[in-house]
């Protein structure tokens, strides 16, 4: 965790919410990482469409929320994540997977 | 009292950043949050909010299919915000404008340049607005809930039971064959896409006159509305350039960014930077005064649904120089604020219904209504 807790939004971002509001943030964003990563970790040529299904939904919802926590460059791959999904591509997956985690466990340090 | 609003989105963060943002200067006052549709269907009949902030991609029931139900059933202004509305996915923008939603905005991506306070602001100023719309029950929604409509590219035809001699009969004698129309020109804005889709649904495909629309929308959208209306009407439609001619049986729409001017009755276009202060692009009111000067009383205007009053002194014009000029009824406005203000100016000749447009425009061509 950054040692100013309004880093990351003030520095990558802009501020737009109160201290406390951020912290909610952080929270929600550690829980939404713990929820959907380990599928998305998962993910392998051959999976089922379900799988595959719920995995698009998790690399959007990761892309999406890390842009709010100030981390392009996760949101930037899980994009990436989420467009090799949709073109029905998964051999980069793991490979785009191993990268995101790699960025998300540097967030949370 | 204080406008109040439901927030639906999956994201546990995206719903906490959103409450954040909106809650933001005590202007707003966020009411209830859901999951998914269903919740939020269920959510918005029970806390009836002000406005309904939502997501398109969510589980257990999409965005569209969220909308269409609660526009049907708790008609409330929703503002859509999702990532799936952006660049080469604004088609969906148009689909969710279509199922009844006034506006959207794409959620902010890892490249966008502004700060998150900029998009704050943002989505306040959209909601600002969005709160003032008083909307009505969605045809749409509504057909499927009577199992009238089928899948989505069918729904456009969801306005298009057909009309009975009836309704017909609303038509008067002085609405019949008008001179040497060349051009039918129209003019929408808030409900505008599902409105067009209404009145483009029922011109036939062999119209021997050319069809302008100016649609009020963001920069980038306008190629996604062309897209979804040429899948869904009998016409052609495109996008109009800068030099071209407007082609018969074509509907063309206007670029966003400027004003698409017609500049002669050969039916050529120019594309014009906005004026200085102009506040809607493409300027409705810029393209009718250019078909009023060009055309005379060989054009019929058409204005829609739409919030503010662009469209009313160009389409006032229009009706002096001899054109036909309907205006949409405030009963099927989405949003009666565009067509309220040309009827107040004497802009309008026939205040009609939605469905009855396309006939009237028909009789108006000496064409017998589809």
């Amino acid at each position: 965790m950054p040692a100013d807790p309004d880093a990351v939004m003030r520095g990558a971002r802009g501020r737009v919410l109160p201290p406390q509001a951020l912290a909610g943030l952080r929270e929600a964003f550690a829980a939404e990482v713990a929820d959907r990563l380990p599928r998305l970790q998962a993910v392998r040529p051959g999976a089922s469409a379900e799988v595959l299904a719920q995995a698009l939904r998790d690399a959007h919802s990761l892309g999406s929320s890390a842009v709010v926590l100030g981390e392009p460059a996760a949101s930037r791959t899980a994009r990436a994540v989420e467009a090799a999904l949709t073109a029905g591509d998964v051999g980069p997956v793991p490979g785009q997977v191993r990268e995101l985690t790699v960025l998300l466990a540097a967030w949370q340090a | 009292m204080t406008p109040t609003v439901v927030v639906v989105d999956d994201s546990a963060v995206q719903r906490r950043f959103l409450r954040g943002a909106i809650e933001d200067g005590a202007e707003f006052c966020v009411v209830g949050e859901a999951r998914n549709g269903r919740e939020a269907v269920a959510l918005v009949a029970r806390l009836r909010p002000t406005a309904v902030l939502m997501d398109l991609d969510l589980p257990v029931m999409s965005g569209i299919e969220a909308i269409e139900r609660i526009m049907s059933s708790t008609p409330t202004p929703i503002l859509v915000y999702s990532a799936f509305v952006a660049g080469t996915n604004s088609e969906n923008a148009l689909e969710a404008l279509a199922a009844g939603a006034v506006d959207v905005l794409a959620k902010p991506g890892p490249d966008d340049t502004g700060t998150l306070a900029d998009y704050a602001a943002a989505l306040r100023g959209k909601l600002r607005v969005a709160a003032r719309i008083r909307v009505i029950t969605h045809p749409r929604g509504r057909l499927r809930s009577q199992g009238m409509a089928g899948t989505a590219p069918s729904l456009g035809g969801g306005s298009r039971r057909p009309l009975t001699s009836t309704r017909l009969g609303l038509l008067e004698e002085r609405d019949g064959p008008r001179g040497n129309v060349k051009l039918v020109v129209v003019g929408a804005s808030t409900g505008g896409p599902q409105a067009l889709l209404t009145l483009l649904s029922q011109l036939p495909t062999d119209l021997c006159q050319a069809v302008l629309v100016v649609q009020h929308m963001a920069e980038g959208f306008v190629p996604g509305l062309a897209s979804w209306l040429d899948g869904l009407v009998p016409m052609p439609v495109v996008v109009g350039a800068s030099g071209r001619r407007l082609a018969p049986g074509t509907v063309t729409i206007a670029p966003s960014g400027g004003n698409l001017l017609v500049q002669d009755e050969r039916l050529r276009v120019l594309c014009t930077p906005p004026d200085p202060g102009q506040f809607h692009v493409p300027g409705i009111d810029a393209t009718f005064a250019s078909v009023a000067r060009a055309l005379g009383p060989d054009a019929v205007g058409v204005l829609l649904t739409g919030m503010g009053r662009d469209g009313a002194a160009g389409l006032l014009e229009m009706r002096e120089r001899g054109a036909l000029t309907l205006g949409q009824d405030e009963a099927t406005s989405t949003v009666y604020g565009m067509p309220a203000a040309a009827f107040a100016l004497s802009a309008v000749e026939r205040q009609l219904p939605l469905d009855l447009m396309a006939p009237a425009v028909l009789t108006a061509l000496g064409r017998a209504p589809v």
